[in-house]
């Protein structure tokens, strides 16, 4: 009832954007029982929530300082509060009605911060959620808003991949230490959605530039989709690494100057960037200029390109996803020679996640492009030695090696 | 002033690609070459390049960089485009 008369507030006040990590493994739609953990930016955020996850009952973990109004007292216990006295050290009573809705299939909502925070940054984050979500045996949800509510505001949130603790911490009482390294899991996973969320706010800005890209998109599936037709080789572990949202780096073999066409075959659900040699942008008029509306970035192979680079790592940080050969030309042979270090530093620069891909090449124009994808790699965030990047792209290059040995086996 | 804090934010940079633990870093000053006495290679000047743009928000061209030999030519372009 209340949420049904809400929605014109909804839809004033909060004009929301909902945004995934990952969109395949948690949707809004969560099933059984759970932890939900939010930063906390305003006293708007739980009216959000209640409305985010629109046809579930969220009960949600209030401070005592909210109870003192009596219409809040009364909101708040029709609507599902449970009272924390945060100046008391006892803690045993919210953390069993917690633990008794979620092991009845509720949701808990918890603000591990425990009070407003106006700073870019996150707050300390108080482990008692953590107790809950291990009693429980319940996945913790983490989301992240923005906090942006208003008339003239619109309000962005996301929602990261259920982290399950009873994976990490198998003890039934966990020591002090344990529960402190796990609430530091937590932050820097809702640290993560907070730096995702501002990529992909940045995504969806509007410019010009984008329609011509989606343009040349057009074009290329309409003529060039039709003469691959593309066959995804889904990898068993992440099947949707053609969907993935957020950024990347798709690493590729390049056996044919039609391979880029093919991984924007491959990934024509999302604007992808690609680098090309300026050779082959500059030498034909009309390639040119399909190739700049297609996202292509040009590089000098010759001299240090700090421009393209700078390029590619502004399309990353701007959520999109970027097509790279590190081979560095075309190369017919098997894989033997090497591969140039620029993906791994790039990776390392930006934290995109490497996917390698093997495009077996095709004996006649008129076959099937085939594309196998291999296991997503993602590079030491600490680590940034040139020593770190060799071996980062040591374990592309056999990764890529890996899946031209499989479609091997595959074609015999 | 200004020079050194830029210098030290750089050895910052500079150390966190080079992997030789033995190399000392107090030697650094404007003269230092780039390429030759720090063994920086392309992919190592790119990070460094990239952690400079994020850093001092300005983006570096291709014709700047082929004027960069040493640390001090790094410094003065730092100093003449940070915003």
């Amino acid at each position: 009832m209340m949420k049904t008369t809400g929605i014109p507030l909804e839809l004033l006040f909060f004009k929301r954007r909902t945004f995934y990590e990952d969109k395949y493994v948690q949707k809004r739609r969560i099933k059984g029982g759970a932890l939900l953990v939010s930063n906390h930016k305003s006293i708007f955020d739980y009216m959000m929530y209640f409305f985010l996850f629109f046809f579930r009952k969220i009960y949600c973990l209030v401070a005592e300082v909210m109870y003192r109004n009596a219409f809040f007292r009364f909101c708040l216990n029709t609507i599902g509060g449970i009272r924390v006295d945060r100046s008391d050290p006892n803690i045993v009573g919210f953390v069993n009605k917690s633990v008794e809705l979620i092991k009845k299939g509720k949701l808990v909502l918890s603000f591990p911060e425990s009070r407003l925070i106006h700073d870019k940054e996150l707050g300390v984050f108080y482990p008692s959620y953590i107790l809950i979500a291990l009693k429980a045996d319940a996945p913790i949800i983490p989301i992240y808003t923005d906090g942006r509510y208003g008339l003239f505001k619109r309000s962005s949130v996301i929602i990261g991949k259920p982290i399950n603790l009873r994976d990490r911490c198998h003890d039934e009482n966990p020591s002090a230490q344990e529960i402190n390294a796990l609430n530091d899991l937590v932050k820097d996973k809702i640290q993560e959605l907070k730096e995702t969320l501002e990529r992909r706010k940045r995504n969806h800005l509007f410019s010009f530039k984008k329609i011509l890209m989606d343009f040349g998109r057009f074009l290329v599936y309409t003529t060039l989709g039709l003469l691959f037709r593309v066959k995804i080789h889904k990898n068993p572990s992440n099947p949707n690494l053609n969907r993935i949202q957020g950024h990347a780096i798709v690493v590729a073999n390049h056996n044919s100057f039609m391979d880029p066409l093919v991984l924007l075959c491959a990934y024509w659900r999302r604007r992808c960037r690609c680098l090309m040699a300026d050779v082959v942008v500059k030498g034909h008029k009309l390639r040119g200029f399909l190739l700049n509306q297609l996202g292509c970035i040009k590089i000098n192979r010759n001299a240090l390109d700090v421009e393209s680079i700078s390029k590619c790592s502004k399309a990353l940080n701007n959520d999109q996803i970027l097509i790279m050969f590190p081979e560095g030309k075309i190369n017919r042979d098997s894989l033997a020679g090497s591969f140039k270090a620029g993906t791994a530093m790039l990776s390392i620069k930006t934290k995109a996640p490497i996917i390698p891909c093997y495009v077996k090449p095709r004996k006649h124009w008129y076959n099937r492009s085939h594309v196998y994808f291999g296991d997503m790699i993602k590079a030491d965030r600490k680590n940034t030695s040139l020593k770190m990047m060799n071996e980062l792209t040591e374990r592309i290059r056999n990764s890529i090696i890996d899946l031209e040995e499989m479609a091997e086996k595959e074609g015999k | 002033m200004e020079n050194e804090k830029i210098i030290g934010e750089l050895i910052e940079m500079f150390s966190s690609v080079n992997e030789d633990p033995s190399f000392d870093y107090s030697k650094i000053n404007e003269e230092t070459l780039i390429f030759d006495d720090l063994g920086l290679n392309s992919i190592g000047v790119m990070y460094i390049s990239l952690s400079i743009e994020e850093k001092y928000g300005f983006t570096i061209s291709n014709e700047m960089m082929s004027n960069i030999k040493t640390v001090g030519d790094l410094v003065n372009l730092i100093l003449n485009n940070k915003k």
